[in-house]
């Protein structure tokens, strides 16, 4: 009896061992039955960041797509994201392309054969030791996909990739260069509606800032600014502190005191425990001692009248 | 062989019994335990009666902050008895580890405080672990009704308008801050009266030298010198802070080359190496004099000194001042409450904001054209965790927590300045408020690695007397200008190296606006897209928020850094608040217009 006793005790105690193992072990990922299934289980671990998990679904994605080309693609893709993108060193650039490469033959006219060849070209500009690889690689890979999707939002987004890699070069015939295309794109009535404006406008803002065309920066800071997605749930969302910037701008670079005014006040009304509140106030002083100083300037009126000829 | 009733030897049978069953007795023992255990602690967070149970975790071990949560959740729960609120208090040596496998392992709790973790870390787990209030943010808080902010959006009830729980990088509100914390002068009352024949401590800091003077030539009983201010290296970045680094304000006209109102410490480089501005700046040199002339007043080797022996100084009566911040004001003014004044009395207690130098300081009023900004330190931060069972219940509690009234409460029973406008708190704290228009610091003079070495040497010797002024910028400046270009380019080569990481939160946004237009398209009417909640505005808000993030990270990076190369390529950079010629001359056109039409009428 205390041999039986003994023996149901360890018997007992391996089986609830077994359960605590068989529960915890996990073969990575969901046991999705149907593709759309393990697509969904994939992005919603690849959000969280678990990639190996993600991994295995969008594998099984694969798997079960089947026919069913746009799963096929979608996983594909997927795939190339996580080997893109999860943390160094479990990343690999390689299987990321041959990824990214398998998603575009599948249907290379299609939304996830846009995204796999942006992001393909995003690993040309891959980041070595704190700095960026020779330009005429980047420009090449984004230029790629200028070419081959120009009306996609990926497409849109490498066309500014190109246009900021160049003014890397920070001379004024590039930012003229780059200012035509940027205008050229804006006009376009293919981007009429794109999502992508606002960045366009910022980087036209540093093309005059290159080009020192101050009236050209503060237009462009107007439109970046009206260009804007407003968020339903924030509609006055406002990280830029846009009075505070155009209020300089129109001090400091056109001359438009009274916008200057008017937006010093704006700041002020809107955001009054904000650390710039002391120097808005000093500026709305100094403004009408500015305004008294150049007109003291001696021939002051005789020089306006000319320079305004 | 023994017939006697002595004791025998155990047979080897009885010791085989023993060996083999009180192991498993131990076992079986333990394991009945722990379900007693777990069974019981289940029961204790579910009484009956609950149908949700809400966790809110935390690192403030400090006396009251406990007792302040535990009245609050008292009070929510006579509103909503279904619910039960547990709190977990960790010390904040552990917070952090305990933090990270609490969001890991999908057990935090459904209310977490935010901090502890660096912030390219906090990011990831901010993004990926908690839910955002960005909604919640943008409306009236339903806990404000019958009060004068019943219709004001929630963020803007905090005195910081919610900016410390809003996320640029995220573009969205993520936390709550709950408290605000401000710093300012303690200081002894009635050794003040009794040493000088002031009432109040002076607000100019020629006045308050003068009185830390009389306070220095006299001596106690036992014939030890006052000591006028109980400093330490703790204490000292709070004078730094607030007194010693706003005289240098006025660089801000120097090289705010981007015109946020701050130089940074790349752009202070690019003035000095570019001639716009030189270490023997008046406000430097303001800001020197200002520490010889306060440290003259500190213990000796107060640079080696925790915040522990100052604070002892103050409270056996020795020093007049002390600096203090709100969360430690409690701690100072119990510690103090035995201390007595030379009738036997207790001592009363002031509280003061640090004394500056007038516009018309001899010395220093140049310097200082201002008073002092002291940015509202909101924090006590909570954010809703995504493994929440009941996150709209955590999300009430919450509100709960940030109205008009709980905030109140809560802070009135912790001993905290409440973090929403227009409330009530006590008259010693209230003299933490901060002043929220003024000057800062302008000068970082450091950039990195071997300048921040150097930097604290000297600074170090500064302090003690050991070099001067003149000295210690003769040592620094060639030292600084040598090896600052190259620190400047490992600081962009280190915003370079965040690319990685950039584009993981990038893919991930790129992974919920795919997400979004999935649902969006599967939903059969996706409805309106300037509407909250619906399938079209969640899709154009992610797809929004996917172009925010790479367009900030990963598409114009580069042309961040091209003002810094330009200005030390070329070595020149204009002056950012200086008019340039094309406004002065609009100027001048539009006075000499306006003059002629009044000529002609």
């Amino acid at each position: 009896m205390i041999k039986a006793a003994r023996f149901g005790a360890v018997a007992c105690m391996a089986a609830v061992f077994s359960l605590v193992v068989i529960c915890g072990c996990s073969s990575g990922g969901s046991d999705a039955d149907t593709s759309a299934a393990a697509i969904e289980s994939g992005w919603n671990y690849f959000s969280a960041s678990e990639y190996s998990l993600a991994l295995a679904d969008f594998v099984r994605a694969e798997a079960l797509a089947g026919d069913d080309a746009a799963a096929l693609q979608e996983a594909k893709f997927a795939q190339g994201l996580i080997w893109h993108v999860r943390t160094r060193p479990e990343n690999d650039p390689k299987k990321a392309r041959a990824a990214y490469d398998a998603a575009i033959a599948i249907n290379p006219g299609s939304d996830f054969a846009a995204w796999s060849a942006l992001w393909k070209a995003r690993i040309a500009s891959e980041v070595e030791a704190g700095e960026y690889p020779p330009a005429e690689g980047r420009l090449a890979a984004y230029q790629e996909v200028v070419d081959k999707y120009a009306g996609h939002p990926a497409g849109e987004e490498a066309f500014l990739c190109v246009e900021a890699i160049k003014l890397e070069d920070d001379t004024p015939e590039t930012a003229i260069k780059v200012r035509d295309e940027i205008i050229a794109f804006l006009a376009d009535p293919a981007h009429e509606n794109s999502g992508w404006r606002q960045t366009a406008y910022g980087i036209l803002g540093n093309c005059d800032d290159i080009l020192d065309d101050l009236d050209g920066a503060y237009e462009h800071t107007l439109k970046w600014w009206e260009s804007r997605y407003v968020n339903p749930k924030d509609p006055k969302a406002d990280p830029a502190l846009i009075d505070w910037t155009l209020a300089l701008a129109a001090e400091f670079d056109i001359g438009d005191f009274e916008a200057a005014r008017r937006h010093y006040n704006a700041f002020i009304e809107r955001y009054p425990t904000h650390q710039r509140v002391f120097l808005a106030k000093l500026e709305l002083e100094r403004l009408d001692k500015l305004e008294r100083e150049l007109l003291a300037e001696p021939d002051s009126a005789k020089a306006a009248t000319e320079e305004t000829k | 062989m023994s017939t006697s009733a002595t004791k025998v030897p155990r047979t080897d049978g009885e010791n085989k019994w023993l060996g083999t069953y009180i192991p498993i007795i131990v076992i079986a023992a333990a394991f009945i335990g722990s379900l007693f255990v777990i069974a019981s602690a289940r029961r204790e967070e579910a009484p009956p009666g609950t149908t949700a149970t809400i966790r809110i975790g935390h690192w403030q071990l400090e006396g009251g902050v406990r007792d302040g949560i535990d009245a609050m959740i008292a009070e929510y729960t006579n509103l909503h008895p279904n619910v039960h609120v547990v709190q977990d208090a960790i010390p904040e040596g552990t917070y952090s580890t305990w933090l990270t496998t609490q969001l890991m392992g999908g057990t935090a709790p459904d209310l977490l405080e935010i901090g502890m973790v660096a912030r390219p870390i906090l990011l990831g787990y901010l993004k990926r672990y908690f839910l955002p209030l960005t909604e919640l943010a943008a409306s009236p808080n339903p806990y404000n009704k019958g009060t004068d902010l019943e219709d004001t959006p929630w963020s803007a009830t905090f005195r910081d308008g919610m900016r410390s729980g809003y996320y640029e990088e995220m573009a969205e509100f993520m936390a709550a801050p709950l408290s605000q914390f401000g710093t300012s002068l303690f200081y002894n009352k009635s050794l003040l009266r009794e040493l000088t024949g002031l009432e109040e401590c002076p607000s100019d800091l020629e006045g308050f030298l003068a009185a830390c003077k009389k306070i220095r030539e006299q001596k106690d009983k036992d014939g030890r010198p006052y000591i006028p201010i109980a400093g330490s290296n703790y204490h000292w970045g709070m004078w730094d802070q607030y007194l010693f680094d706003p005289a240098t304000f006025s660089a801000v006209y120097d090289c705010d080359f981007n015109r946020d109102g701050a130089v940074g410490v790349d752009e202070l480089f690019l003035g000095v190496r570019n001639g716009l501005i030189d270490l023997d700046h008046p406000g430097l040199r303001a800001k020197f004099g200002i520490i010889d002339d306060v440290v003259a007043n500190f213990q000796p080797g107060f640079t080696g000194l925790g915040r522990d022996e100052a604070v002892f100084l103050f409270v056996q009566g020795r020093a007049v001042f002390i600096t203090t911040g709100t969360w430690d004001a409690g701690g100072l003014v119990e510690q103090a409450r035995d201390l007595m004044d030379s009738n036997g009395n207790p001592v009363e207690l002031g509280v003061s904001s640090f004394p500056h130098p007038t516009r018309d300081d001899p010395k220093y009023g140049d310097a200082y054209i201002g008073p002092v900004y002291e940015m509202p330190f909101v924090g006590f931060p909570f954010g809703v965790t995504r493994c929440s069972k009941h996150p709209e219940v955590a999300m009430d509690f919450l509100q709960f927590l940030g109205s008009k009234a709980g905030n109140t409460q809560m802070n009135g029973k912790i001993g905290w300045i409440p973090s929403v406008i227009d409330t009530p708190m006590p008259p010693l704290l209230a003299k933490f408020m901060p002043n929220l228009q003024g000057i800062y610091g302008a000068m970082p003079l450091n950039l990195g690695g071997d300048t921040v070495v150097k930097w604290t040497q000297l600074y170090d010797l500064y302090k003690v007397g050991q070099i001067s002024f003149d000295d210690f910028m003769k040592q620094y400046r060639p030292y600084y200008l040598e090896h600052g270009e190259e620190e400047l380019e490992e600081i962009l080569r280190n915003n370079r190296r965040s690319q990685p990481g950039d584009e993981q939160m990038a893919a991930r946004y790129l992974a919920e606006a795919i997400r979004a237009s999935a649902c969006a398209a599967d939903s059969g009417n996706a409805g309106d897209a300037t509407e909250i909640g619906t399938p079209a505005e969640k899709e154009a808000t992610a797809w929004a928020s996917y172009r925010t993030y790479s367009s900030n990270t990963l598409v114009s990076r580069p042309l961040g850094e091209s003002f810094i190369y330009r200005a030390l390529r070329t070595g020149k950079c204009g002056r950012p608040y200086e008019l340039s010629d094309l406004a002065k001359q609009r100027v001048r056109a539009r006075a000499a217009n306006a003059g002629a039409a009044k000529e002609e009428n």
